[in-house]
């Protein structure tokens, strides 16, 4: 078990009942929306880290496409597999909240569950495209063969991600622009700084057991042993 | 009529459940993945630490 990931994850859960708490309870109530703002506390934090695992996964994917042969054959390049595979399932499952949250937030707000405004409508593309990736490794047995275009892909989907951030400042929308201790009161900030840093902290925890079942899984496949992972298909690249 | 929407406490307490409990329930099935992933190699592991000449 991952010792710092570990801590790092229960101080997140803290942080979240603590968060959840002061937004629910304590916070004032917005001056025109009412209580359904309070939403803010969970659906902002998780729209920031669904930003942060994607922009992660985005540098695994780096660090295993531009490992050399050497770093492959050693075994030290599977750590950015893992990472991707981690985050990029942390990510979408931050992702899926994020829609839940917004469509529940939506339908007393805009009369509407849903409509393909640019900002729903570019975060839609952005899961779709990194389940695609999630999608892609299960397809794909051979584990070089599954990081490489698991990271190739993972460099298209990311394109998509600028455009989700950007959208409500390029394009006529729906959506809000983005809420940030600047732009709200600052009697809600305490919250929202609370469960940004919660939700940060806890899918670092999840990321250091996801890992760990990534690297499970891979030797489980190879058949290696943990001071063994090199990579017997690391040659193969 | 001043504009201000009443109510829709019960939704935000829906949107904190869902949250809360999906994050619980993602948690619980990586416990459940870990647990059912079996180390292949915790037996070499104990092998290679009582008998240290055989480790590679």
């Amino acid at each position: 078990m991952p010792r710092k990931t570990t801590i790092i994850g229960i101080l997140g859960i803290l942080l979240y009942i603590v968060g959840c708490y002061d937004g629910l309870l304590v916070a004032p109530a917005d001056r025109f929306m009412g209580d359904i703002q309070r939403i803010m506390y969970v659906h902002v934090p998780c729209a920031w880290n669904t930003l942060v695992c994607f922009t992660i996964s985005l540098v695994a994917a780096l660090g295993w496409l531009l490992s050399g042969a050497r770093a492959r054959a050693e075994g030290r390049a599977w750590k950015w597999d893992e990472l991707l595979e981690a985050t990029t399932e942390i990510g979408v499952v931050l992702g899926a909240f994020l829609v839940v949250q917004g469509m529940l937030w939506a339908k007393p707000t805009w009369g509407v569950y849903w409509t393909w405004d640019p900002r729903l409508t570019t975060v839609a593309v952005m899961e779709l495209m990194f389940v695609a990736v999630l999608a892609l490794r299960g397809f794909v047995d051979e584990p070089v063969r599954r990081a490489t275009w698991s990271a190739v892909v993972t460099l298209v989907a990311y394109v998509n991600v600028p455009l989700v951030y950007f959208s409500v400042k390029w394009w006529a929308s729906l959506h809000q622009v983005q809420s940030s201790p600047s732009t709200v009161d600052p009697a809600m900030v305490l919250p929202l700084r609370i469960n940004a840093f919660a939700v940060l902290f806890m899918s670092i925890g999840l990321m250091g057991l996801r890992t760990q079942l990534a690297r499970r899984q891979r030797q489980a496949l190879l058949g290696e042993s943990d001071s063994d992972s090199t990579a017997s298909s690391g040659g193969a690249a | 009529m001043t504009g201000v929407m009443q109510g829709h406490f019960d939704t935000v307490l829906w949107v904190y459940g869902l949250t809360t409990a999906g994050l619980l329930g993602y948690f619980a099935t990586l416990l459940l993945r870990l647990r059912a992933s079996k180390a292949p190699t915790s037996g070499q592991t104990r092998v290679s630490a009582q008998n240290p000449e055989k480790t590679s």
